[in-house]
């Protein structure tokens, strides 16, 4: 389950709560990136 | 992120007012897939936070079901010595 420290990091292109597309191209050479999984919306974590 | 349709989502964000896009990984789950987090049998992500660096590498991994707290601390921890070690 999960991937490992060292791997890269698969690419995604999803769309935010405004609809805009964000991709994680989108920070490549510009910022770290954490990408939290969490269950579901209104639930605490 | 989640596998949340937008609305939910936006209802979400505007809630908790966050300052980070919360995206929405519905309804392919594809993300959620290929960052090995899908429970097919639960239909839902594993509680999973990663910290990417900016050549796009993993260099942190937080599993943990229960504490959430963890997740925000060890992502923040992560994220401020990969910045203190590339400037």
């Amino acid at each position: 389950m999960a991937l490992k420290i060292g791997e890269n990091a698969p690419d995604f292109s999803l769309r935010d709560a405004a609809r805009n597309k964000v991709s994680l191209e989108d920070f490549k050479g510009k910022k770290t990136v954490v990408l939290a999984f969490y269950l579901l919306a209104f639930t605490p974590g | 992120m989640s596998i949340d349709p937008f609305p939910s989502q936006g209802a979400f964000a505007r809630e908790l007012d966050v300052s980070f896009p919360l995206l929405s990984d519905w309804p392919l789950y594809q993300t959620a897939k290929s960052y090995d987090v899908w429970r097919e049998n639960l239909h839902l992500a594993a509680r999973v936070t990663y910290v990417i660096d900016k050549e796009g590498i993993i260099r942190g991994v937080i599993e943990n079901e229960s504490d959430m707290e963890i997740h925000s601390r060890e992502a923040l921890g992560i994220a401020r010595e990969i910045a203190g070690s590339s400037g």
